[in-house]
């Protein structure tokens, strides 16, 4: 039979020959871990055997604690009755009433179905024995059906590379096979990193019994039970059936056997010219931290910053953590008016948080959108808003924005998948619907035409304020807030912006609660779509002379021309010829 | 006559102890047959060994049946069936069955152990000779704690998961410079109580510092004789019904843990293909050689 003792059994039984224990029975009892070069001589020599002896007792009384039959007796047992109940209780354990040391079996200390349990719980780990031939799967252990969710039954006797990732198979076969090193390949050594030559015909090395393996590979995880399908949506079944694999980290040995050992009815696995039967004895282990997860997703603690701006939408204070996810330096944002940075197609959803932010004391959550950085790129954020208001002047100090980035599997698209959105509130996807229908900003053409950004922030702010003295001093209620042109000119936004009682501010934030009537797109808004480029914004072709300019040229040149047309205040200014981006 | 009347009752008394020592001797040779080791190691155990290692041995039965899941054979009737089925299949199956655990170690690139919450081995594999020269025997039933670099105690008690008020007890070393040594205490701060945690919590995963007879003496004083181990693992509860309670508590029993040596030692060639090259970094990546390729 195979009694094959593996090789590390026989190192460990020299090494038990420590001088400690080979003294054995003879010299007595002796103290388990003598120190070495321990200065004890002074100590008088009872002392250490009082110490001997009070150990001795303390481990009687333990062993007495452990056995059933001591355990009921309240006066303490004598040392003698006590070694007698415990070889009488490991008796009994063993069933068998033959001991160990009578046969030549050398037994593990732990038995084999616990050391199974033990390695699947430490480590997730499975055994699995395949020939060297064909990769066929000979034995798998038990374990692999809480692992790879396949059952033992399923596996044995198909091939491994069934269930390795299509792109490991190659490097699996490699680690299976033995064979002569292609010309073009070579073997560093691992330590030293130089090459190193070969001495022996590598494939001779390679193969020979106890040669040892490590490798990661892909192997195939069951993912569902037919239960489990039919509690999906219907909408989910849809999805592509994409293959889960986990990675395993596999170590092992080769093992060879003489095939009249083995049996070989069916073994096809047998090479018909040789009598021996090579296979690769390992242990597969998932690699930590990648169990596949029910849904897939990983929850990681989402990334925030928070900023403040004025009513207007203007930066008062970042957060330093911002730039990291945006880029910008904290200075280089501060008085820019985050409307600079919104993607075009969340303008409209912006504006209208806005208005609502500056008008409810509740904190307000908007939608997923994109946030310019400074390379051009955007990230998906969604934030949390609300007006801080100054108890004694009951006006708005400043909004506070947390900013959380959003990142994983979103899906492009119009607002009609803010469901599958996980930040969405319930009530921002009822906005959404609303802004869709109804145009935020009367008096600009919803097909095209776009704002200075930072306009857009002023007005709103302007729009609350002016309604907050209508509100309060009826008579006066000459211009209405939605009026085009006063609003437009720059040097209007200027004093508008000197009109916000900034006081003692030192961080307003606004995210972007300023949406302006002027919104143009009052169409869908994308859904967070991960880092879009930001060069599909530039479309300059509309505007006559702009489209050479770069974004922030354009800009300048719609703020001087509008400096040009603040004498004709009381025109409305077509914007429907310009495009630009932002 | 008085005096010898005394002698005989002193030799009376001598051989009623020897007569006891030698029945004792007895039933320690009988206790130590009776545990499952070879013969050859059995027969060579000191009295206090044989003792350590029943405790031990009666402690790992107890851990391994009372604690959640129990590790009794996995899946009965799968067992069954693969035993009705005589196919080609069951014969290699028998075979590597019989041997499954001393596969198991031989395949592993590291030792596995279990660690009571008493801060003491209730196993350790074989394996452990071969990369920390240390003896299974002797580390069965010992205080970790005595295999363990002192700067590393309090971490080890930390993932342990014991009280720091019966931390001495368990040979801990809570002394103050121990402590700050370690730079553990950040990372310290994240491992939950496993009381009433799902079982995701318990996973551990940590590195510490183990004596090694196998790590050459050097230059280095601190380090010598020890080898940084990576330990990976989870913690083993027992579930425990706590009045006035509806869940039950589960108190942690110990650590089933993974354990491999760093660097890995087992490999020492790297297969290089074609499209592979070869450069060196030093501790703070700068590039000190680099192949022509």
């Amino acid at each position: 039979a195979l009694e094959e003792e593996p090789q590390g059994l026989s190192v460990s039984l020299s090494g038990l020959m420590t001088p400690t224990s080979a003294t054995g029975m003879a010299s007595g009892i002796e103290l388990p871990r003598k120190r070495k070069g321990s200065m004890d001589n002074p100590e008088p020599h009872s002392q250490i055997e009082k110490r001997r002896r009070d150990k001795m007792n303390n481990l009687i009384d333990e062993l007495a604690a452990m056995i059933p039959t001591c355990n009921p007796m309240s006066r303490k047992l004598d040392k003698l009755t006590v070694l007698r109940m415990a070889v009488q209780h490991l008796k009994s354990l063993k069933g068998a009433s033959s001991s160990f040391a009578e046969t030549n079996y050398k037994p593990p200390f732990l038995p084999d179905d616990e050391l199974k349990h033990l390695v699947l719980r430490a480590a997730d780990g499975f055994l699995f024995v395949v020939g060297c031939d064909r990769g066929k799967i000979v034995f798998v252990s038990e374990s692999v059906s809480k692992i790879l969710n396949y059952s033992r039954t399923e596996l044995i006797g198909q091939s491994l590379f069934d269930y390795v990732h299509p792109k490991d198979i190659g490097k699996v076969k490699e680690q299976l096979s033995a064979s002569e090193l292609y010309p073009r390949e070579r073997l560093i050594d691992a330590k030293t990193g130089l090459q190193v030559e070969a001495e022996l015909p590598v494939g001779a090395a390679r193969l020979c019994s106890g040669a040892r393996r490590s490798f990661f590979c892909r192997m195939k995880y069951n993912k569902v039970t037919i239960k489990q399908e039919k509690d999906f949506q219907a909408g989910a079944s849809k999805k592509k059936e994409s293959q889960r694999y986990c990675t395993v980290h596999c170590t092992g040995y080769m093992r060879t056997w003489p095939t009249r050992q083995l049996g070989t009815e069916g073994e096809a696995e047998v090479d018909k010219e040789s009598s021996h039967f090579s296979c690769l004895v390992a242990v597969g282990r998932m690699h930590p931290h990648t169990l596949p997860q029910a849904n897939g997703e990983i929850k990681v603690k989402p990334t925030e910053f928070v900023t403040r701006c004025a009513m207007d939408g203007k930066f008062t204070f970042v957060d330093q953590r911002a730039t990291t996810i945006l880029g910008y330096l904290p200075q280089e944002l501060l008085g820019t008016s985050c409307y600079e940075y919104f993607h075009l197609d969340d303008l409209p959803h912006l504006a209208d948080r806005h208005r609502k932010v500056l008008r409810s004391k509740e904190k307000i959550e908007t939608n997923c959108y994109k946030f310019k950085t400074k390379y051009g790129s955007f990230v998906t954020l969604q934030s949390q808003w609300f007006s801080f208001i100054n108890p004694w002047t009951k006006e708005i100090e400043y909004i506070v924005s947390t900013n959380t980035v959003i990142s994983g599997k979103s899906n492009p698209g119009g607002s009609g998948d803010k469901a599958e959105q996980p930040s969405s509130s319930k009530a921002s996807e009822d906005d959404a619907k609303k802004s869709q229908q109804v145009p935020i900003i009367p008096g600009i053409s919803s097909a095209s035409g776009m704002i200075y950004a930072g306009c857009i922030g002023t007005q709103i702010a302007n729009e609350i304020m002016d309604y907050n003295r209508m509100n309060s001093s009826p008579s006066s209620g000459n211009t209405s807030p939605f009026s085009l042109p006063q609003d437009k000119s720059p040097l209007a936004l200027a004093q508008a912006s000197s009109n916000v009682p900034n006081g003692e501010a030192t961080d307003v934030e606004m995210t972007g609660k300023s949406n302006s009537e002027e919104e143009a797109r009052g169409g869908a808004f994308t859904a967070g779509e991960n880092l879009m480029e930001g060069s599909s914004q530039l479309d300059l072709e509309g505007v006559p002379g702009l489209g050479a300019l770069s974004t922030d040229e354009a800009a300048m040149a719609v703020i001087m021309s509008l400096l040009e047309t603040d004498a004709n205040l009381g025109e409305a200014v077509d914007f429907d010829d310009m495009h630009w981006s932002l | 006559f008085f005096p010898s009347l005394q002698n005989l009752r002193k030799e009376k008394s001598r051989n009623a102890a020897r007569s006891r020592r030698g029945k004792e001797n007895f039933e320690f040779f009988e206790l130590a047959k009776m545990l499952p080791l070879p013969g050859a190691i059995t027969s060579q155990l000191d009295k206090a060994s044989i003792i350590r290692l029943t405790i031990s041995y009666l402690h790992m039965r107890h851990f391994a049946s009372q604690g959640d899941p129990p590790w009794s054979p996995l899946l009965e009737g799968e067992n069954n069936c693969n035993k009705v089925r005589r196919t080609s299949h069951s014969l290699v199956t028998d075979i590597f069955e019989q041997h499954l655990g001393a596969h198991l170690l031989q395949s592993l690139d590291g030792f596995v152990f279990v660690v009571s919450q008493e801060g003491r081995f209730l196993y350790i594999s074989e394996t452990v000779s071969i990369y920390l020269g240390l003896s299974q025997v002797e580390l069965t039933g010992s205080s970790v704690f005595d295999y363990i670099h002192p700067a590393d105690h309090v971490e080890m008690a930390e993932r342990l998961g014991i009280r720091p008020h019966l931390r001495a007890e368990a040979g801990c070393q809570t002394s103050h410079e121990s402590a700050s040594n370690s730079a553990s205490t950040s990372s310290l701060a994240g491992t939950p109580e496993p009381g009433n945690t799902p079982s995701e919590l318990s996973e551990r995963g940590f590195f510490i510092r183990m004596k090694s007879t196998l790590t050459k003496r050097g230059l280095h004083i601190k380090s010598s004789g020890y080898k940084v181990i990576h330990v990976t693992g989870r913690i083993r509860c027992r579930p425990a019904l706590v009045p006035g309670s509806s869940h039950p508590l589960h108190r942690p029993m110990g650590l089933v843990a993974l354990a491999h040596t760093l660097p890995p030692s087992m490999l020492n060639e790297v297969r290089m293909e074609s499209h592979m090259f070869v450069f060196r970094v030093n501790m703070d990546l700068q590039v000190t050689y680099c192949e022509n390729r």
